[in-house]
């Protein structure tokens, strides 16, 4: 009988992903005794897929230009399973933030309005390079995948045991809860009276970082990382996307911000100190899921447009 | 379609005890106001879910309108509170994506205010109105 083959994919994205692979460390030695490894950028000098198709495809990054999307429907066909591996794949990841500007707008500040750019005549580069698409799509917007690995990049615990139950004919799907569900943190009562940025204050170790005001996205965020951050005392910051049933990761957490307030209403603080307190909402609630939220792309409104312009001027 | 026979879909959420009740007042002391609202009762304006907010700007909804028990009134207790927190963070959330926040409102209406209800619903579509349809509609603004 062969091996099962695996391909890994590398579209626009860090390459943690495939670090995180590496990271099996000495069950990385198991993995390739079972497994085929027939192309990873990381790894070996290939330029695609192996034509004859491969059992398992990792689709790791987001789509962001016409060769990203060129490759991700030849591995499609070339591969039987197809895995979104990461944040990038799965959601778009950091890089979907850029879906809040346009394509010129982007196009225009990197190559032109940065500070350390030296660009008198003003070209903006458009041959040689795969045009760019007008937004960072994340692979489900164009391929069917069978079974999506979260996680920036996906903790190698569950890296094995995604590949020993595709190995064994298995379904894999990650538990439905959340971070909190595994977060070791003692969670008291619901009392905020003021959110504070992370780094600005003093953080008691032990206790719910929400509750101490901090903004952990662990109530929206899909568990299956074993609260790795929080329990290093660092605030969630959401990368294995929302649970099954929500759609978008932001909506959850100002949900949850609503209710964790102090209940009586006189030491409550208003709702526009709290939009104050709370910078950045997109950033901070959509980091890694902004290009898989209920809008994907900034809307663009000519109303909000104008108003932008005139305070500008 | 003119803009002049547009006329705005606005998604309305209802409280159960308080604002449905006010707009069911409305009816029946016959005040007059515009048809553009599908009322939905919900059982308190906390149960909004943020994502029937978005869902339903999403779908091209023109406004959506909360309504909810005055402060102190609320049937559960915090509903009320709740929810004003929720809509300040999304009308910036909107903000931040370049929607219109203003397409989101939050009114506090009793059982008791069939007038507010009525004029409520008058300010708002005049207000969606100047605004003009939801910029998703017909693939978004050129």
């Amino acid at each position: 009988m062969t091996k099962p083959s695996l391909a890994v994919e590398t579209l626009s994205i860090c390459s943690g992903c495939e670090i995180a692979i590496l990271d099996l460390h000495l069950a990385l030695a198991d993995v390739l005794d079972a497994i085929d490894l027939k192309y990873i950028q990381v790894l070996m000098d290939h330029r695609e897929p192996p034509k004859e198709g491969v059992t398992v495809g990792f689709v790791s990054g987001g789509v962001r230009n016409e060769e990203h999307l060129h490759r991700l429907k030849m591995l499609r066909e070339r591969s039987q399973i197809l895995v979104a591996f990461g944040a990038c794949s799965a959601f778009g990841g950091v890089p979907g933030l850029a879906n809040l500007h346009t394509k010129d707008e982007l196009m225009e500040e990197v190559y032109i309005n940065t500070k350390s750019t030296v660009n008198p005549k003003k070209i903006i580069p458009n041959r040689i390079v795969p045009p760019m698409l007008e937004e960072l799509h994340p692979v489900d917007d164009f391929v069917k995948i069978d079974y999506v690995l979260p996680g920036c990049p996906p903790p190698p615990k569950l890296i094995a045991e995604l590949v020993t139950s595709l190995l064994e004919g298995k379904e894999f799907k990650l538990e439905e809860k959340t971070v909190c569900d595994q977060c070791p943190l003692i969670k008291e009562e619901k009392a905020v009276t003021e959110f504070k940025r992370w780094g600005t204050d003093e953080v008691f170790t032990e206790r719910c970082l929400l509750e101490q005001g901090y903004q952990c996205l662990g109530p929206s965020t899909q568990s299956g990382c074993e609260a790795r951050c929080p329990t290093a005392l660092s605030p969630c910051r959401g990368c294995f996307g929302p649970t099954a049933k929500v759609e978008d990761q932001a909506s959850q957490m100002i949900g949850a911000i609503g209710s964790i307030v102090i209940q009586e209403p006189t030491k409550a603080p208003d709702p526009e100190q709290i939009v104050k307190e709370i910078p950045d909402l997109v950033g901070t609630y959509l980091r890694f899921t902004f290009a898989h939220s209920t809008f994907k792309k900034a809307v663009h409104s000519n109303v909000v447009k104008t108003k932008k312009a005139e305070a500008k001027t | 379609m003119t803009d002049k026979d547009w006329e705005p879909k606005i998604v309305c959420f209802a409280c159960r005890w308080c604002s449905y009740a006010g707009a069911d007042m409305a009816g029946t002391s016959r005040i007059q106001y515009p048809a553009n609202a599908r009322v939905i009762r919900v059982n308190c304006s906390g149960r909004v879910d943020p994502q029937f907010i978005l869902r339903a700007l999403k779908l091209k909804a023109d406004g959506v309108l909360i309504a909810g028990c005055h402060f102190g009134d609320c049937h559960y207790i915090s509903g009320n509170y709740q929810t004003s927190r929720r809509v300040a963070l999304l009308k910036e959330y909107l903000k931040e994506i370049g929607l219109e926040p203003e397409r989101l409102r939050l009114e506090w209406i009793s059982a008791a205010e069939g007038h507010k209800f009525a004029d409520t619903m008058k300010s708002f579509v005049n207000e969606i109105k100047l605004l003009g349809p939801n910029p998703l509609a017909n693939g978004g603004p050129e």
